[in-house]
């Protein structure tokens, strides 16, 4: 009886042994970062996506996410910095303004020596790009191809017809909103569509709604309206405008920032086409710094990822983007994450992880997913 | 000609010498009767703002939370209005505009701090509710319940508030003692006038236009959505603009008029200054120049009237 007591309790202690190794190697192996991140607001539908996905991502990795709202005003993205900075984040993340902003945050992330991203932008100047370019803590940034976007969208406009057109935008300095602008006059140069007027700093439903409508009183041929971004507000805004004096159908609307309203706005009619759904840009860029912070670099100097937005111009097309992107199931799954990083996959690259953002689409989502979501 | 029709010819001249300076430089585009239509519509929003606030800058507080408030009441009345139609709506933007204003004159009168203070204070937490509300993505109000938004009911609404404004301030006991105390507190109370009571209440029926504001904000842009970082502030000022051009009049027109009369001409210029292809950054300057001289006129006027005395 004594023996086969002896012999129980050393297995018990045997498994008990084994368990704890194994939990302290899962511990050394996902060590604890902490990573800061500031946007523009932490209220509107891309914002609030970007933090969920930051968050799960940095979960999946044991890790955690401080994030700040900085309402696009330099001064305050500076002040969320040095704030995250002494908090002691291991790194930054930031979707700057301006590009004038850029260099002093790049400069305080060098002085404290803590890596820096940025996120949804890229960088226009080239004086500034070859200067945060050469810091030694600037790890890299991800962004869209907004000239591309909005090249798209103005000639969606000008092949259904669009002759006479307005633009609604947000802020002036902005890099995606000055980029999506250029896009558009592009494809409105080249095919040749008339710009009646534009209207910047519009970032609500109802100022939206004001300047479509005066829009509409003022020029009676006016068949289109761009609405550049905004976070789905001023879509909305703009459409709501649009029924109430009795032009839908006449004039034709695109945008760009998936609202609330999708899919009322594709099975109406009320929208032509839109672009959206990249708030998983800032995961890549998440992805970049993890390595960088985990000391497993995933380049010796800093890269650029550029995505492509999702394009939506049909319902079925948005039942599944609110299936298989926004559902329980987020884009990627913790462990695609983790296979992102050379902490659980050594064979991980940058170009890999390039690669994996440039085929971001719903196909990929819905092909990599498949049997995950119901 | 009497002393009153002089004064509105003067007051009217306003406006009309506005309208012939943008009709002059863009004449195929601007004024036309839809646009001076859309012009009038667009009017109601903030002058309903107005009619609401000149109750607070008449008893000498002021009260920076009426965006902030406008935004949540509009919030909550659109979920309200999803779960019980049009009933939901109107109930919960008037029932929620009123209970924060009325939570607004509680804490200024208890606590006794400045009411820009108190209510700066209390626009940041209006602002948190109501990006904590329903996780904070604002609510779409469906198509069905839009009719406010449209003319001519949300002109009708208007009109309702302009009434119930006009009757309060200047034919009700309340209107008297608003002004009263507004003049001073000290004589007010020495004649028997509860100060306390009257300022709460002129939270009150500030928070009523601001529900009145809220239906009309709602069914006009179709969603609402949080704001922080104190965005909801930049909503005060076309309101405060139109209470400063109806206190510049007072003397030529009753001051609830005068108030539309100048978010008609500020709209105006808004409007003329898009039909000129003018940015949004230029408005505003244009704007506040507009409402400088308006003011220095009328207060140049009445200085040269008491020398003159």
């Amino acid at each position: 009886m004594k023996r086969v007591m002896s012999i129980i309790i050393t297995l018990v202690l045997v498994i008990l042994l084994v368990e704890t190794t194994a939990a302290a190697a899962t511990t050394t192996q996902m060590k604890e970062f902490t990573f800061g991140l500031s946007l523009w607001a932490n209220d509107d539908p891309l914002s609030k996506n970007v933090i969920r996905m930051y968050e799960f991502a940095a979960k999946s990795l044991g890790s955690k996410v401080i994030a700040a709202a900085d309402g696009f005003e330099p001064g305050k993205q500076v002040a969320n910095v040095e704030n995250f900075i002494s908090m002691g984040v291991d790194s930054v993340a930031i979707c700057p303004c301006t590009d004038a902003v850029i260099p002093k945050l790049v400069k305080i992330c060098d002085d404290a020596k803590v890596p820096l991203t940025l996120v949804f932008r890229t960088i226009n100047d080239p004086q500034i790009k070859d200067y945060v370019f050469s810091s030694k803590y600037f790890v890299g940034d991800c962004h869209e191809d907004e000239l591309e976007v909005g090249y798209n969208l103005g000639k969606i406009l000008a092949d259904k017809g669009c002759k006479n057109v307005a633009i609604i935008n947000y802020q002036h300095g902005d890099t995606t909103a000055e980029n999506r602008y250029n896009g558009y006059i592009k494809a409105f140069n080249e095919f040749n569509v008339k710009v009646l007027a534009e209207q910047w700093e519009i970032l609500t439903a109802d100022k939206a709604a004001a300047a479509t409508e005066s829009f509409i009183a003022a020029f009676p041929e006016l068949d289109g309206i761009a609405v550049v971004g905004g976070g789905g507000g001023p879509l909305e805004g703009t459409v709501t405008a649009i029924k109430n004096n009795n032009k839908l159908g006449k004039i034709l609307v695109t945008g760009c920032d998936f609202g609330p309203t999708l899919k009322d706005n594709l099975e109406k009619k009320e929208v032509s086409a839109m672009s959206g759904g990249h708030w998983v840009d800032p995961f890549y860029t998440f992805i970049l710094a993890y390595n960088y912070v985990s000391g497993n670099s995933l380049s010796s100097k800093p890269e650029e990822i550029v995505m492509k937005p999702l394009f939506i111009a049909s319902v079925e097309d948005s039942d599944n983007y609110a299936k298989w992107c926004q559902g329980d199931v987020l884009p990627y799954t913790e462990e695609e994450i983790k296979n992102m990083t050379k902490v659980f996959n050594s064979g991980m690259t940058i170009d890999k992880l390039k690669e994996i953002a440039w085929n971001y689409s719903l196909d990929d989502v819905m092909k990599r997913h498949e049997g995950l979501v119901k | 000609m009497s002393k009153k029709f002089k004064n509105i010819i003067i007051v009217l001249l306003i406006p009309i010498f506005v309208y012939l300076i943008f009709f002059a430089i863009q004449p195929e585009r601007f004024g036309t009767i839809q646009g001076i239509y859309i012009m009038f519509k667009q009017s109601f929003i903030p002058s309903i703002l107005s009619w609401g606030l000149i109750y607070i800058l008449t008893l000498g507080l002021y009260d920076f939370s009426i965006g902030s408030i406008l935004v949540l009441a509009s919030i909550i009345g659109a979920d309200l209005g999803l779960k019980f139609g049009y009933f939901g709506l109107i109930f919960g933007c008037i029932v929620v505009a009123i209970l924060l204003e009325g939570l607004n004159g509680i804490i200024f009168m208890t606590l006794k701090i400045p009411s820009l203070i108190t209510t700066i204070g209390l626009l940041l937490i209006y602002e948190t509710l109501g990006n904590l509300y329903k996780g904070g993505g604002g609510i779409v109000l469906s198509d069905k319940l839009h009719i406010f938004g449209r003319s001519p009911y949300n002109i009708i609404l208007g009109i309702i508030a302009f009434i119930i404004s006009f009757i309060l301030f200047n034919n009700t006991r309340f209107g008297i003692y608003v002004k009263s105390v507004g003049s001073s507190e000290m004589i007010s109370k020495s004649v028997g006038i509860n100060v306390t009571k009257i300022k709460i209440l002129g939270f009150l029926i500030c928070g009523l236009f601001v529900g009145i504001a809220s239906i009309i904000t709602v069914s006009y842009g179709g969603i609402v959505m949080p704001q922080t970082g104190m965005k909801s502030l930049m909503r005060v000022f076309t309101p405060l603009m139109g209470c400063f051009f109806g206190i510049a009049l007072k003397k030529q027109i009753n001051i609830i008029i005068g108030i539309f009369i100048g978010e008609f001409t500020l709209t105006m210029i808004s409007i003329g200054l898009i039909t000129m292809g003018i940015d949004i950054s230029f408005q505003q300057v244009v704007t506040g120049l507009f409402l400088i001289i308006i003011v220095s006129i009328t207060a140049f006027n009445q200085r040269n009237i008491i020398i003159v005395k």
